[in-house]
């Protein structure tokens, strides 16, 4: 059977947008230069800070898409806009997971170690396991209606330690690196101060990249949760 | 209409417009009142078996035990690993309260009775969070006795200390109730509550360790005062978030 005509328009956009932001991400890094006040193994390994940005816009922009859609979904209790928190979720999660996998590579040279007990990381990976526990919930109600509930009231509860996470840098004693709005007297491998022209045209464009893949994703698995629940709602009718 | 009036003796079917009732003179003792009726009935209950504190209160001791005997072999343990094992205890017990408070074997009697009955539901979280509040302070003092055996922590102002705990029982509480009345609607919710839960606490368990690390060191009221602002903050977000969630957790039933 053919694919409809917006079937596959919305494919042909989709492979665009991942296309652009492949596109994008080259164009970040192929203009990136390493840090001026940086040497050797940690100048190079500089260059991981373009993807760990992006990968905390992903998380960021997937966890606030869940926040406004759970909430839309206590209002409204539209089941649609508990498919959008889901996919919120799911791809914000994988942008969290970004953060520390990148973070853990970048702190090797940078801090001689994987991993310390610092305050960031310690909320990074609290936020993590919180959207996993997300995910638990959601798979162990069979309801539709009680999961979309508690789902989104979780949801609601496991944003408050985003604010957290952020702020953790801020109000305990940390080493890790501030780049927006504050700044960590003791931060360590900081390079905030060499941010020229090149480099934040690199990170704009790097940011802007990791927008676009996780708006793709967030919309493709929204679409996918609604067939889903669709052909399940179908299956119950013909039973 | 006077409270007795207000709470019939056979349950009735929930009607929303009961919640009208709180807006009416005198809703504040109707909730209270309600608050305390689902509180006595918690206690008695565990007064007759023990059934949720005692494994508490032995788990407490248990994490306290193991920890202290895994840092045996090194130094002196420092305050703030101390305060870590204190208040880790507390974190791992918790859970065990959390599963009674809606556990299959009392749904039928308790939980369906409430939910029939004319009660707002922000009265059974109210009642819900001080029983579990106490079961949780119940375990914090079994734990804090095994950390001062076991580790040898030192009995510097025990007064805020048991202050910080208290105000982390009662924040911990909000949160596992409303963690708790999730899980209870769950097909398969054995050690799923300890999963949900336990990352929404962490923020408190690292507020706490922070505090009684301070504390334990000896440190002034100036140096403390923000982590006690913390908490105190913590349990206040909890808990009014509970009570807003409170008509929505129950609105379906479990």
């Amino acid at each position: 059977m053919k694919a409809s005509f917006w079937v596959r328009l919305h494919a042909y956009a989709a492979y665009a947008l991942l296309a652009g932001m492949a596109f994008a991400l080259w164009a970040g890094l192929a203009r990136a230069q390493p840090a001026a006040n940086l040497e050797g193994a940690e100048r190079v390994a500089q260059r991981i800070f373009y993807a760990h940005m992006g990968a905390n816009v992903m998380a960021l922009t997937g966890f606030a898409v869940s926040f406004a859609a759970s909430a839309a979904y206590l209002w409204r209790r539209r089941l649609g806009w508990d498919s959008l928190a889901a996919a919120g979720v799911e791809v914000g999660l994988m942008g969290a997971l970004g953060i520390l996998v990148t973070g853990s590579l970048w702190a090797k040279p940078t801090w001689n170690t994987y991993w310390t007990w610092d305050p960031r990381l310690t909320t990074t990976t609290v936020l993590v396991l919180a959207y996993v526990a997300y995910l638990l919930v959601r798979n162990g109600l069979e309801n539709v209606r009680t999961r979309a509930l508690f789902a989104s009231l979780y949801a609601l509860l496991a944003y408050a330690l985003v604010p957290i996470t952020y702020y953790s840098a801020v109000w305990f004693r940390s080493i890790h690196p501030l780049m927006f709005f504050d700044a960590n007297d003791q931060a360590q491998g900081d390079f905030s101060a060499a941010l020229g022209p090149t480099m934040l045209f690199a990170l704009q464009s790097s940011l802007a990249a990791f927008a676009l893949l996780a708006a793709t994703l967030i919309v493709l698995r929204w679409r996918q949760l609604r067939l889903d629940a669709q052909v399940r709602t179908l299956l119950a009718q013909l039973r | 209409m006077t409270a007795r009036a207000a709470l019939p003796a056979t349950p009735a079917a929930y009607d929303p417009a009961q919640e009208v009732l709180l807006r009416r003179p005198g809703a504040g003792w109707h909730l209270c009142r309600g608050a305390g009726l689902v509180l006595r009935q918690d206690l008695q209950r565990e007064t007759r078996t023990w059934a949720a504190l005692a494994p508490m209160c032995a788990l407490g001791f248990l994490v306290t035990f193991v920890m202290s005997r895994a840092m045996a072999a090194a130094a002196p343990p420092s305050p703030q690993m101390t305060a870590g094992v204190l208040w880790g205890a507390v974190l791992l017990a918790g859970p065990i309260g959390l599963e009674r408070l809606f556990s299959a074997s009392d749904r039928g009697a308790d939980l369906v009775f409430w939910l029939a009955a004319p009660l707002p539901r922000t009265a059974l979280f109210l009642g819900k969070w001080l029983f579990c509040s106490l079961l949780l302070l119940g375990a914090a003092l079994a734990a804090w006795l095994a950390v001062i055996a076991l580790l040898d922590a030192p009995a510097a102002a025990p007064l805020r200390l048991a202050a910080s705990l208290g105000l982390g029982c009662l924040g911990y509480a909000a949160v596992g109730v409303v963690t708790a009345a999730m899980t209870a609607a769950m097909r398969r919710q054995q050690g799923l509550i300890a999963v949900v839960t336990l990352p929404l606490i962490l923020p408190l368990y690292m507020i706490g360790t922070s505090l009684g690390g301070a504390l334990l060191d000896g440190a002034a009221w100036p140096e403390v005062q923000p982590w006690f602002l913390l908490l105190g903050l913590f349990d206040v977000v909890a808990v009014v978030g509970g009570l807003l969630v409170a008509d929505h957790l129950w609105r379906d039933g479990p």
